[in-house]
């Protein structure tokens, strides 16, 4: 049996829908390569399928990336939100200020500009907490 | 196709300078995840009056803790030291009492994290930690608290 009765064959068994992937594979890489009319028709069918499955794998890659980037967009917002600089859970706008005590919150910039100042002078006034604790200690 | 990789390139930016503000041992602390929230003081404050001391950003955060929990929010605190720019360390004994760690800067804003540890009872502890960031240095910050 030749090459072309072999496939002519297996043409027949495609149309009558009986070949496995497989087959149909070999079918095409036989058809593409052959120059004869009697495997136009197949040439026909399996360039057009060839070229919807290119088609359907094409959507599903863009489906993918913009899933891939929904999920980055969403993450990052999550993280954007959840996250202010100092990691906590309270992003302050420009000019802000907030304070919690036992969560009782209060905005009074002038209380809270205090407080803050007090606590940079406990850092940076150059006073080890001993000396600090010391100071405090004969202050009282 | 363009619109769609400028869309993931935005993203992957924002995730990534997420991450890096999170980058710190100590932040679960400052989030409420160590400590309640409840049982915190938490100030903070961004801009304004922040530009006396060339700080941008200011959030604190103290409470009351027993050995236990002082030695765990030490140990998150000597993991960024480990990691940082520069850091200066006291110590009582084994225990960290006090720290100011300068993490490695986030863009051209200078970043600090400070800690202390104070005695107020038999077995308890107020430990007060900062975070700043800014374009201030520490030396200028020491200069302007400086005790006259």
């Amino acid at each position: 049996m030749t090459d072309k009765e072999k496939y002519t064959a297996l043409m027949q068994r495609y149309f009558e829908g009986e070949t496995t992937p497989e087959e149909e594979r070999a079918l095409a890489r036989y058809a593409s390569g052959a120059d004869d009319a009697a495997f136009d028709a197949v040439r026909g069918v399996l360039g057009y399928l060839s070229i919807g499955r290119e088609l359907k794998a094409r959507r599903t890659r863009k489906v993918r990336l913009y899933s891939l980037a929904a999920a980055a967009a969403g993450l990052a917002a999550i993280l954007a939100l959840g996250l202010g600089p100092a990691g906590g859970g309270h992003t302050l706008k420009d000019n802000q200020y907030v304070l919690y005590t036992y969560g009782e919150r209060t905005d009074d910039p002038e209380l809270i500009m205090a407080s803050v100042e007090s606590s940079l002078a406990d850092f940076f006034s150059g006073d080890t907490p001993v000396e600090a604790n010391l100071t405090e200690m004969f202050q009282r | 196709m363009k619109k769609l990789l400028t869309c993931l390139a935005a993203a992957l930016i924002l995730v990534s300078s997420a991450f890096a503000q999170r980058g710190l041992n100590s932040f679960p602390v400052f989030k409420g995840k160590v400590v309640p929230n409840e049982k915190m003081v938490i100030t903070e404050a961004r801009g304004g009056s922040m530009a006396t001391y060339k700080l941008d950003y200011y959030r604190s955060v103290s409470f009351i803790a027993d050995a236990a929990l002082a030695a765990k929010v030490s140990a998150l605190v000597e993991a960024d030291a480990a990691a940082s720019k520069s850091v200066e360390t006291e110590k009582g004994g084994s225990f960290l009492t006090y720290a100011l760690v300068e993490p490695k800067p986030a863009g051209k804003r200078n970043r600090y994290l400070c800690y202390q540890a104070r005695p107020v009872a038999e077995g308890l502890w107020k430990i007060t930690l900062l975070y700043l960031e800014g374009s201030a240095t520490v030396g200028e910050l020491k200069s302007m608290f400086e005790k006259q």
